[in-house]
C-alpha cells in the first residue's frame, strides 16, 4: 500500500536523520569547532553497538533469570545467542518498565565504554600533530572493528549477534515508538551540545583550532582539552550505535565501516557548515534524504546508470566532499563570528 | 628449497618498501598523508589482471583457431604462465597508470586546494575523497571485466562447440598459478620482488643524491621558497616527486596478485600497514621508509606467526600488528626510528 509504504520511507529518513544527528554533532565538536581529525568516527558507533551486543542481552538475562521462576538453560551463549534473546523477547514485549530500564542502562554503559575507547585510541597521537592523530584514530577503528569482528563474544563473530528488543512492548507501533525516542534522544543531544559549546568551553576549542600558540600561551593545556573533546565525542557517537542496534534488533561488525559512519558524517557536516551545528542538522537532512531516497528507488535507477548503483555510494561521496572543498569549503551556513559584549559596549561609547 | 614464510616475508616487505617509500616522499613534498595511496597501488593489481585476461583470450582463440579439442584446450590454460615480456608489460603500465593518477590527483585536487588556502585537515579529507572516487571506479571496473570476460567466453565457446571457461576471477583473485616456475619449484616473484625493489632503491637514491635533479628535488623539499628563488620549478618537482611515488605505488601493486588474495578494496587494509610502516620510519627519511617496510613486514609475518602458533592467537588480529607498532613508535621515538640517537641509545644501555 502507498500509504503505509510513505510512512515506513518517512520513519527510515527520521530514524537515520536521528543517528546521524547525534554522530555528526560529537564530530563537529572535535573537527569543526577544535579542528580535530576524527578519521576514526566509526570507532564511537562500533564501540556503543558491541557494547549493547556484548552486554545488553547478558543483563537481559540475568534480570530474567532472577525474576522470572524460569532461568534459561544454554550452553554456549554464542551459538545459541538468537533462542536466547527470543525468549527474551518474549519476556519483555510484557514489561516496558524493564524494557526501559535496560534501554537506560544500555545507553549509559556505551557512554562509558565510548568515553574510555576514545581516549586509549588517542592516546599515543594526542601529543602529536593533526595528521598523525587522524592517521591514528582510523587506525585504531579499523582495528576496533577487526577485534569486533573475530572475537566471538562481543558480536558474534561473522554471523553477528541478536539484540533484545527494547522496544517490543509498543507491539505493532514498535518502529514508530523506537523512532520517537531515537529523535528525542537525538534533540537531547543537539541542545546539549549547542548549549555546552556556547560557553567558554567552546570559545576555547575554537582558538585552539584558529591557534594553538596563542591559547597555551593564555595557560590553557591543549592536551587536555584534546583528551576531553575526544573521549567526550567518541562517547556520544556511541549513544548512536547503541540506539542503531537497538533499532535494527542485531550487530555484525561488518556493518561498522569507514564509509557508514566515518566519511558520510564528514561529508554531512562539511555540507552543512563546520563549526555551525545548525548547518549540521542540514547537511545530515540533505544526505540522509539523498542516500535513503536513492537506497529506496535503487531499481528504478538502475536503468539509467551504466553500473552497480551500489558504487553510486561511493561517487557521490568523493564528489561532494571534492565539490565542497573547491567551491564553498565553509559549507552552506558557515560558522558565525563569536559575539561578545565589549565591542558592543565601546560601540555605544562612540556613539 | 626456501621455507614458504621466508618467501612471503621476502615479497611482503619488498612490496612495503616501494609503497612506504612512495608514501613517505609524497608526505615530504606537500605536507600531507595520501590516504588514496594503497588504492592506487590496487589499480596496479588490476593492470596485472588484465594483462592476464587479455593474454589468455588470445592464447584461447589461437588454441581454438588450430582446432584444439576440450582437452588439449584446458590443458593449454591451465599451463599458461607470465613470460617475461608479460612481468615487464604489467609492471611497466603499472608505473605508468600509477603516477599518471599521482599527477592527476597532485594538479587537480591537492594543488587547487592548497591554493584556495585549505588546511592540512582539508587536504586529508580530499585525499580520502580520491580513495572513494578510485575505489568505486575499481569497483565498477571489476564489474565490467568481469562482463568482458563472461561474453568472451561465450563468444570462444561457440566457436569451439564446448564450454569454454577461462578461469578468471575479478574479485579475490590470486594470480598464483600464472606466477609458479617449476624450474625454479617456486615463484618467480621471490625473485622479481626484491630485485625489483633494490633496484628501485638505487635508481631512486642515485636520482636523488648523484643529479641535478636530484639536487633540485630535496631542494624544493628542503625549503620551497629559496628553491624557487634560485631558479628551481618546485611546482614541477612536487609534480614529479608525486608521479614516481605513485609509480613506485602502482608497480608494487602490479605484484601484489601474484601472491595475496586482491580485491578493490584491499587497500583499505593494506593501508594501515603502509602508514604503519612510513611513521615507523619517522614520515620524513626516504631511508626510514625502507627500514619501516622491513620492519613492519617482519612484525606481521614471522613474529605474528610465532605469536599465534606459540600463543595461540587467531590469525585474523594480523591487521593490529601493524597498529600496535605505529602506537608504540608514536609513544616512545615519534620521529621514526630513521632519527634515532644511535650512539645515546647505546651509551645509555652500557650504563
Amino acid at each position: 500500500m502507498p500509504v503505509e509504504q510513505a510512512y515506513s520511507f518517512l520513519l527510515s529518513i527520521l530514524f537515520y536523520m536521528g543517528i546521524y544527528t547525534i554522530v555528526v554533532i560529537s564530530l563537529n565538536m572535535e573537527a569543526g569547532y577544535m579542528g580535530l581529525p576524527n578519521f576514526g568516527k566509526m570507532m564511537g558507533v562500533a564501540a556503543g553497538a558491541f557494547t549493547t551486543s556484548f552486554f545488553t542481552w547478558r543483563l537481559a538475562l540475568y534480570l530474567h533469570n532472577r525474576l522470572t521462576g524460569e532461568p534459561i538453560v544454554y550452553s554456549d551463549y554464542v551459538r545459541e545467542n538468537a533462542m536466547i534473546v527470543s525468549r527474551i523477547n518474549e519476556w519483555l514485549s510484557a514489561s516496558p518498565g524493564i524494557s526501559l530500564l535496560l534501554l537506560l542502562v544500555t545507553l549509559i554503559a556505551s557512554l562509558a565504554i565510548g568515553a574510555v575507547i576514545g581516549y586509549i585510541a588517542s592516546y599515543p597521537a594526542i601529543r602529536l600533530r593533526e595528521d598523525y592523530l587522524g592517521i591514528t584514530l582510523l587506525a585504531m577503528a579499523e582495528v576496533i572493528r577487526v577485534i569486533g569482528y573475530n572475537y566471538k563474544p562481543i558480536a558474534g563473530g561473522t554471523l553477528g549477534m541478536q539484540v533484545p528488543d527494547l522496544f517490543r512492548w509498543a507491539g505493532q507501533h514498535r518502529f514508530s515508538v523506537s523512532v520517537l525516542i531515537i529523535v528525542a534522544i537525538a534533540l537531547i543531544v543537539y541542545l546539549v551540545y549547542q548549549r555546552m559549546l556556547s560557553t567558554p568551553f567552546g570559545r576555547v576549542l575554537r582558538a585552539i583550532r584558529d591557534d594553538e600558540e596563542a591559547v597555551s600561551s593564555l595557560g590553557r593545556d591543549i592536551v587536555a582539552y584534546r583528551k576531553r573533546v575526544i573521549s567526550a565525542g567518541t562517547a556520544t557517537a556511541a549513544l548512536a550505535g547503541a540506539l542503531y542496534a537497538l533499532y535494527t534488533g542485531s550487530v555484525i561488525a561488518t556493518a561498522y565501516d569507514r564509509v557508514t559512519w566515518t566519511f558520510w558524517p564528514w561529508v554531512m557536516m562539511m555540507l552543512g557548515g563546520a563549526g555551525n551545528n545548525v548547518g549540521v542538522l542540514l547537511g545530515v537532512g540533505v544526505f540522509v534524504i539523498a542516500r535513503t531516497t536513492i537506497y529506496t528507488y535503487k531499481n528504478m535507477l538502475e536503468a539509467y546508470i551504466p553500473f552497480n548503483v551500489v558504487w553510486l555510494d561511493y561517487l557521490l561521496l568523493s564528489v561532494t566532499i571534492i565539490a565542497i572543498l573547491m567551491l564553498r569549503p565553509q559549507g552552506i551556513l558557515p560558522e558565525k563570528p563569536i559575539r561578545t559584549v565589549k565591542p558592543l559596549i565601546r560601540q555605544n561609547e562612540s556613539t | 628449497m626456501i621455507p614458504p614464510i621466508v618467501e612471503d616475508t621476502i615479497v611482503y616487505s619488498s612490496v612495503l618498501i616501494l609503497l612506504s617509500l612512495g608514501l613517505t616522499l609524497t608526505y615530504m613534498t606537500t605536507k600531507v598523508p595520501n590516504f588514496a595511496h594503497a588504492t592506487i597501488s590496487i589499480v596496479g593489481s588490476y593492470v596485472t589482471l588484465t594483462v592476464l585476461v587479455l593474454s589468455l583470450i588470445s592464447l584461447a582463440r589461437e588454441a581454438l583457431i588450430s582446432q584444439a579439442d576440450s582437452q588439449s584446450f584446458y590443458r593449454l590454460i591451465k599451463s599458461f604462465s607470465f613470460a617475461p615480456l608479460h612481468y615487464a608489460l604489467f609492471m611497466a603500465l603499472g608505473f605508468l597508470l600509477g603516477s599518471l593518477i599521482g599527477v592527476a590527483q597532485y594538479k587537480l585536487v591537492l594543488k587547487p586546494l592548497s591554493q584556495r588556502g585549505a588546511n592540512v585537515v582539508q587536504l586529508m579529507i580530499a585525499t580520502i575523497a580520491v580513495d572513494m572516487f578510485l575505489l568505486s571506479m575499481l569497483n565498477i571496473y571489476a564489474d565490467k571485466l568481469l562482463e568482458y570476460v563472461v561474453s568472451k567466453a561465450n563468444e570462444l565457446s561457440s566457436i569451439a562447440g564446448f564450454k569454454v571457461n577461462l578461469g578468471v576471477q575479478t574479485r579475490d583473485f590470486i594470480l598464483y598459478s600464472y606466477d609458479y616456475s617449476k624450474t625454479l619449484g617456486m615463484q618467480r616473484l621471490v625473485i622479481i620482488a626484491p630485485v625489483m625493489a633494490a633496484a628501485l632503491l638505487v635508481a631512486l637514491s642515485l636520482v636523488l643524491y648523484r643529479t641535478k635533479l636530484g639536487v633540485a628535488l630535496r631542494a624544493s623539499i628542503e625549503n620551497p621558497s629559496l628553491a624557487s628563488t634560485l631558479g628551481v620549478n618546485v611546482d614541477k618537482m612536487y609534480t614529479l616527486a608525486w608521479a614516481l611515488s605513485l609509480g613506485l605505488a602502482g608497480l608494487a601493486g602490479s605484484l601484489i596478485p601474484l601472491k595475496y588474495l586482491v580485491n578493490p578494496s584491499t587497500g583499505q587494509l593494506f593501508v594501515l600497514s603502509i602508514f604503519a610502516a612510513s611513521i615507523l620510519g619517522g614520515l620524513n627519511s626516504l631511508a626510514g621508509a625502507v627500514i619501516g617496510g622491513v620492519l613492519i613486514a617482519c612484525f606481521e609475518i614471522p613474529v605474528f606467526n610465532y605469536l599465534s602458533s606459540h600463543l595461540g592467537i587467531s590469525s585474523a588480529y594480523r591487521t593490529v600488528i601493524p597498529l600496535l607498532a605505529m602506537a608504540l613508535t608514536l609513544l616512545f621515538i615519534p620521529r621514526g626510528v630513521a632519527r634515532l640517537n644511535w650512539k645515546k641509545l647505546f651509551s645509555r644501555v652500557r650504563r
